[in-house]
């Protein structure tokens, strides 16, 4: 006993075999004890949780992957870890992470630099069906171009990133035998505004001002009326921080500001569920603040709205918007036009698009992506169903 | 698994050594050759089996051998089974498929394809294994008894999936004895750490680079964007193999052993002859004992001498992965050696400079047929490092990589080494420190890990 004593004792000559050993076991062990986190708040995702273990499982090798991804991502104080990596990286002249380059003035891009060519011929075609199924609908189509492709000042010195306007012209150029339907050119319409706020500077989406200027843009191409959004009333929400900054994790990252509008509607319907109100107010409290308009990304919303600017007497109005969340700020605009508006969103969709054409006699169809949603939704398919 | 995560370091780890050092001396072996089998079926369950089968033939075999002395042809027959099972190993699971691909290109055949996945580390156990068979055949050891001793000197985890190649005759004398203090214990610690930092902080890093200049398309790239990018991944495959290597050491330490070094700072050399005895020095010496000099050597005829060079360096090119690229890579190094050999060694050491630009040159040059195993590739970027294309886009990539692009410099030279040295002499704080914030700092990039590829996996 005696002799395990001296044993002992002797180690403090050995000051890094002491650090080291203290440091790998203290961490294990508080780790083990201490509780798993659901919801990263920083990343803004799911957490993997505790792995069932089965030994068809292992032999599968399906158990140790997850097992892994657990470990890490419950592993003791991960956010500092992260902060650190990040700062680290900053010293190291870094301006970029995870595929998020660190522009001028605040503001994070995309830095997409090869697509996926594949899905975005399929994209493609699946659009050229829809238009072909329904040769009688007045279709209006819109690629939204992503911040990188209009805020290109931004971008440091020397980067290319993928161009953008190149892909939206061939895009369109598929389209433009077919008389139905007419494209946006929102590109432009977002390069004359390129000094204003347009895009979030640590989220992928446009500003519901970006969303402003495309919808003044969709109204003309329909000859309606739009609303002036001096009119509205306007409120701010801050400390706003996106899915950028969720894959960036930059420590010195700059709030936004989301601003929304007070909207008046009827109800609005998503699935069975009746809302009365088009925005998801507790969501403005939490991280992911962009999921406030129109409670996100759902299958069908319908929104009936009070009373529209172009109102018709013998017959409502309504329009099918087909989307990615870009669209979820820009649906609000709309209540301002039609009776009655519906929000498809493909990623969710449970419900047969030919169904909802069919059934409803819509005066104006707008299908909008974003272009960097445009070229992966592996989704658009389902447009022709 | 795989050293630089965040399981290993804060689940295997502490639990291994843990009850490594706390059970008695006689239960030490058995403990290893547990973990080290738990390491292996971690990722890959499968392959346990060929694990063990590896452990029983070549352990039946050399007691075969060691037995039946008197039996000439005897022994002769033991030993080309176990070389012909472990080769055969080695063909079949990472060799075959690239046969058959060429096979039907050749005589327009069709046959199927087994895509295997190749088992973790098969290139360097079957290596391992096999020189243990060769060396009892040849007396220089007595063959293992023990099962469980040579259980654990194959399945070794800290050398078992990259190296370095351990010899048993390196280790067979701490096989049974070996003594573990506490400052063989902090050396091990510390090399590993020194090992962590090189694999998670500089080559993942810079590794990066390389990757994106890749994504990018070697056609839409400027030339000096072309040169960074093969500089990148220059570095990526040193401190990403070497820091393998030391973490394997550094874990050998703590474990008792001691595992010959890998790596003496290669990209300071003058020749390719200096590069190869300072790079990935358990294989050059392991083809030496095992092929070269078996083959004759250099006491033999010139004519044979060239062609030993050529046969070794075509097979430790075709060692590294079932494909032409690393074929071309082993006959260029063959070439430089033969050249240098002829004559123009003597010129390398007469002019300095000249020597080091040389050799990185070339070193670099030879990593663009390394890492393409794509031959249109490897053209398409010869050409562009060397037909001049302008352009910016190299601007962001150096401002970006510039530092660690320097550090990674540095720490190719032995400089800062030295100086540690010497430092530690009379400031013993300075060493803990820049230890424990490399620790640090790689755990911080572990957790928050995009990028952590394993060179390795296809060796």
């Amino acid at each position: 006993m005696k002799n395990y004593f001296n044993k002992i004792k002797k180690l403090k000559n050995y000051p890094l075999l002491l650090l080291f050993f203290t440091f790998i076991l203290s961490f294990t062990i508080i780790d083990i004890i201490s509780p798993d986190k659901e919801f990263s708040d920083l990343e803004n995702k799911f957490l993997q949780m505790t792995p069932e273990f089965s030994y068809d499982k292992f032999v599968k090798n399906e158990y140790v992957p997850k097992y892994e991804r657990y470990i890490n991502e419950q592993f003791l104080f991960r956010n500092k870890w992260i902060n650190l990596k990040s700062r680290s990286e900053f010293y190291l002249g870094k301006t970029e992470n995870n595929g998020i380059v660190y522009g001028k003035d605040g503001y994070l891009l995309d830095k997409t630099q090869n697509i996926n060519e594949k899905q975005l011929k399929r994209n493609i075609e699946s659009i050229k069906k829809f238009i072909e199924m329904y040769s009688d609908a007045n279709i209006k189509f819109a690629l939204i171009p992503n911040s990188y492709e209009v805020l290109k000042e931004k971008l440091p010195l020397g980067l290319k990133l993928y161009n953008q306007a190149g892909l939206i012209e061939n895009v369109y150029n598929e389209y433009s035998t077919y008389d139905n339907v007419t494209t946006l050119d929102f590109l432009s319409l977002m390069n004359e505004h390129e000094n204003e706020y347009i895009y979030y500077k640590t989220d992928h989406h446009w500003t519901t001002l970006g969303a402003y200027y495309a919808y003044i843009d969709f109204m003309k191409s329909v000859d309606k009326q739009y609303v002036d959004v001096d009119d509205l009333k306007t409120n701010e929400v801050e400390f706003f921080l996106g899915t950028y900054y969720s894959k960036a994790k930059k420590f010195n990252a700059q709030f936004d500001d989301i601003t929304y509008y007070d909207v008046e509607i009827a109800n609005m319907l998503i699935g069975d569920k009746e809302y009365k109100d088009i925005y998801d107010y507790e969501k403005f409290n939490v991280r992911d603040k962009y999921a406030a308009f129109i409670y996100g990304n759902n299958d069908l919303t319908v929104i009936k709205n009070k009373g529209s600017l172009n109102k018709s007497e013998d017959k409502k109005t309504k329009v099918l918007i087909i989307k990615d969340s870009f669209g979820n700020s820009f649906v609000p605009y709309l209540t301002y036009n039609y009776d009655e508006v519906y929000v498809l969103d493909l990623r969710s969709n449970s419900k047969k698009v030919s169904e909802i054409m069919e059934t409803c006699d819509f005066d104006d169809v707008l299908i909008m992506y974003s272009v960097n949603n445009f070229i992966d939704d592996v989704n658009l398919i389902r447009a022709t169903y | 698994m795989v050293f630089s995560s965040i399981v290993f370091l804060f689940r295997f780890l502490p639990i291994v050594l843990l009850i490594y050092y706390l059970i008695p001396n006689k239960c030490k072996n058995l403990s290893l050759l547990f973990f080290s089998l738990l390491f292996y079926s971690w990722g890959e369950p499968k392959y346990f089996f060929i694990m063990i089968a590896s452990i029983c033939v070549d352990y039946t075999l050399s007691l075969i051998i060691d037995n039946n002395r008197d039996k000439k042809l005897l022994c002769k027959v033991a030993l080309l089974l176990s070389i012909m099972f472990n080769l055969g190993m080695l063909l079949f699971f990472k060799y075959y498929d690239f046969f058959i691909v060429n096979i039907n290109k050749v005589f327009g055949l069709n046959i199927s394809l087994l895509r295997l996945i190749l088992p973790l580390g098969i290139s360097f156990y079957t290596f391992q294994t096999m020189s243990y068979t060769i060396d009892v055949y040849r007396g220089k050891v007595k063959a293992e008894r023990n099962i469980i001793n040579f259980g654990t000197f194959v399945t070794m985890f800290p050398q078992l999936i990259a190296g370095p190649i351990v010899k048993y005759t390196d280790i067979n004398v701490e096989l049974k004895e070996r003594k573990i203090n506490y400052s063989q214990i902090q050396d091990g610690a510390e090399t590993f750490i020194l090992g962590l930092g090189r694999k998670v902080l500089i080559a993942n890093n810079v590794g990066m680079l390389w990757d994106e200049v890749q994504t990018l398309g070697f056609s839409n790239i400027s030339t000096p964007l072309a040169w960074l990018g093969v500089l990148a991944f220059t570095f990526q495959i040193y401190f990403d193999f070497s820091g393998y290597s030391l973490m394997a050491i550094g874990l050998g330490k703590m474990l008792g052993f001691n595992f010959p070094q890998n790596f003496n700072y290669p990209y300071i050399s003058r020749s390719a002859t200096e590069f190869w005895r300072r790079w990935h020095m358990t294989l050059g010496s392991w083809f030496r004992e095992y092929v070269y000099i078996p083959l004759g050597g250099n006491r033999v005829g010139p004519f044979r001498k060239y062609f030993n060079i050529v046969l070794i360096w075509f097979l430790t090119g075709f060692w590294h992965g079932a494909n032409f690229n690393f074929m071309l890579w082993g006959l260029m190094f063959a070439v430089l050696l033969i050249v240098e050999k002829r004559g123009f060694n003597k010129f390398l050491d007469k002019y300095r400079v000249f020597s080091h630009i040389y050799l990185i040159l070339m070193v670099m040059l030879s990593w663009v047929l390394f890492s393409l195993t794509d031959l249109g590739q490897v053209a398409q970027l010869y050409k562009k490092m060397f037909i001049f294309t302008g352009g910016l886009d190299f601007i962001y990539y150096i401002r970006n990589y510039f530092v660690i692009l320097v550090i990674a410099g540095i720490l190719s030279t032995p400089v800062l080494k030295n100086i540690f040295n010497k430092v530690s002499k009379d400031a013993n704080w300075i060493r803990i420190s820049v230890t424990a914030i490399i620790l640090i700092l790689s755990v911080a990039y572990l957790v928050d890990a995009t990028y952590n590829p394993f060179l390795y996996f296809r060796f």
